[in-house]
């Protein structure tokens, strides 16, 4: 299996690869890591540089471009593309402004608030920023206070993995997106 | 503690002390029977976490955090469940006859007045008069725990660590970066007076929140509980400034500056005991009070932000998408 990453801490992309080899090891299943960046615009240029990757390790939290705008960039080139978010978000932090009641008020406002992550998202596909708007995903989930975990599924992520990183839950993972196609969060 | 003061003022025995916090541990409902009575988790996850508790030796939440079962709201009900079921120490003694009520009431009051830096205490009692308007003083006994805020309950696990990861750890909290994080505080009070909000400012307070990020991150992977509770806390406060940025005022990012300057003094007052030790124990051990206060400041600030009810308002940032 074929793999690229992106994180910006090394230390965090060093235990990751460590993880991933002793996951594939023990899965008895042989492993390439093809490349590391540390942000999402390199991370999609490392994607088109590689060639064939079957599964792309995005942190969600990088300068310069964060992992979101990276996956909307990776998937608009390569829509069939397994991509899985990774962060230290505490899941909680961006929401607890507002409290979850799953009302449809609620769900018809998360609605508009993607509709207006959309706007962001054409933008990044384009290559055009616009001076004065928002123009990476995740500054538009932290403006509107939206889970990006939501935000990454919507935009076609196979699954989210909160760190630290944990050898069930790296493997877990890897049978899953072998397996199956439905997104999966381990938190 | 509570217990240990009146052991220390000799109003009770060792021995009915300790037969006091084995009746209430008996009588607190440990954490496997919450997580199934209160169906947090499926029989399937339930399982998958004893087994992985069977075969490595871990206690029942380990396995639930190592397997990714263990969230937020699972934790916060748990504490909550535990707060409300848990007998206090001082009514047990009471009801076994080792403490008169009077003499409780008395401690009681004389505890929390003669520990100021217990300010998770005082906010319990706010003042003499909470305790003289109490007629039933079995109420303010039984008042302890079920009030205590989330930074009384927070009990960090020691671990040690060392070599490169501990190493990387260490370099993060370079002097440089303190120094840096510093400069970014006083930049955004500088920035942000007169009622201006500048874009700048919230470039630096991104800039901010990305640093305690990274530092959070790191702290987790070496299991620094300490350090990285303390920036969690400190993150879910900027998340406010962050998301609300516009409507804060100057005594509001006073109040921030204030805050994570002291902030930026534990984390990396916490980074000589974790070099020497590899833990963070050795700190806890000498500092606890004190970080326990700064970490309900914190969350008072907080609490103060988001009682404001500001809304996000999808209309107003329309123009910005």
């Amino acid at each position: 299996m074929k793999i690229i990453l992106g994180d910006d801490s090394s230390m965090h992309r060093w235990t990751l690869v460590s993880m991933l080899k002793e996951s594939f090891r023990e899965l008895g299943q042989p492993l390439e890591i093809l490349g590391e960046a540390d942000n999402g615009a390199k991370l999609f240029e490392l994607r088109e540089k590689v060639g064939n990757v079957d599964i792309v390790f995005s942190d969600i939290r990088m300068p310069e471009m964060d992992g979101l705008s990276g996956l909307v960039k990776i998937k608009h080139r390569f829509p069939s593309q397994k991509v899985v978010m990774v962060s230290s978000e505490d899941l909680a932090t961006m929401e607890r402004a507002h409290s979850k009641n799953g009302s449809d008020a609620q769900n018809e406002e998360l609605a508009k608030k993607i509709t207006m992550i959309d706007g962001v998202a054409q933008r990044i596909k384009a290559g055009t920023p616009v001076p004065g708007k928002v123009n990476l995903i995740l500054d538009g989930c932290e403006k509107l206070v939206v889970n990006p975990i939501d935000i990454a599924k919507h935009f076609g992520a196979s699954g989210y993995l909160r760190k630290p990183y944990d050898p069930v839950k790296v493997k877990t993972m890897i049978k899953h997106l072998s397996t199956s196609s439905s997104f999966l969060a381990l938190v | 503690m509570f217990g240990e003061y009146l052991i220390e003022k000799k109003l009770v025995r060792p021995k009915e002390l300790v037969r006091a916090v084995v009746m209430q541990h008996k009588k607190t409902p440990g954490l496997l029977e919450i997580v199934y009575a209160k169906k947090l988790l499926d029989e399937p996850h339930l399982l998958q976490a004893l087994a992985y508790q069977a075969r490595n030796g871990t206690d029942f939440k380990q396995s639930c955090v190592a397997l990714g079962f263990w969230t937020d709201a699972i934790e916060e009900t748990v504490h909550l469940e535990i707060n409300t079921h848990r007998v206090p120490v001082g009514q047990i003694l009471v009801k076994n006859g080792d403490l008169s009520m009077e003499t409780a009431a008395s401690a009681l009051s004389d505890y929390f007045r003669s520990s100021p830096e217990k300010n998770y205490a005082s906010i319990l009692l706010r003042s003499d008069q909470t305790l003289e308007k109490k007629t039933d003083v079995s109420a303010v006994i039984r008042e302890e725990p079920r009030e205590l805020p989330e930074e009384a309950v927070f009990e960090p696990n020691f671990h040690r660590v060392d070599g490169q990861l501990l190493q990387d750890y260490l370099d993060l909290l370079c002097e440089d970066k303190k120094n840096e994080l510093e400069k970014i505080l006083v930049d955004i009070e500088t920035g942000s007076k007169g009622g201006v909000r500048e874009a700048s400012t919230e470039t630096l307070l991104k800039a901010l929140f990305r640093d305690l990020h990274t530092i959070k991150g790191t702290a987790r992977f070496i299991r620094a509980e300490v350090s990285e509770h303390l920036v969690h806390v400190c993150e879910d406060y900027l998340s406010l400034y962050i998301c609300f940025f516009e409507k804060m005022e100057d005594k509001d990012f006073e109040s921030l500056t204030s805050l994570f300057l002291n902030a930026l003094d534990f984390v990396w007052d916490i980074r000589k005991p974790l070099m020497e030790n590899g833990s963070e124990e050795v700190y806890w051990q000498q500092h606890e009070a004190g970080c326990r206060s700064f970490l309900v400041s914190l969350r008072t600030a907080q609490k103060e932000i988001r009682d404001r009810n500001y809304e996000v308002n999808l209309a107003d940032l329309e123009h910005l998408f």
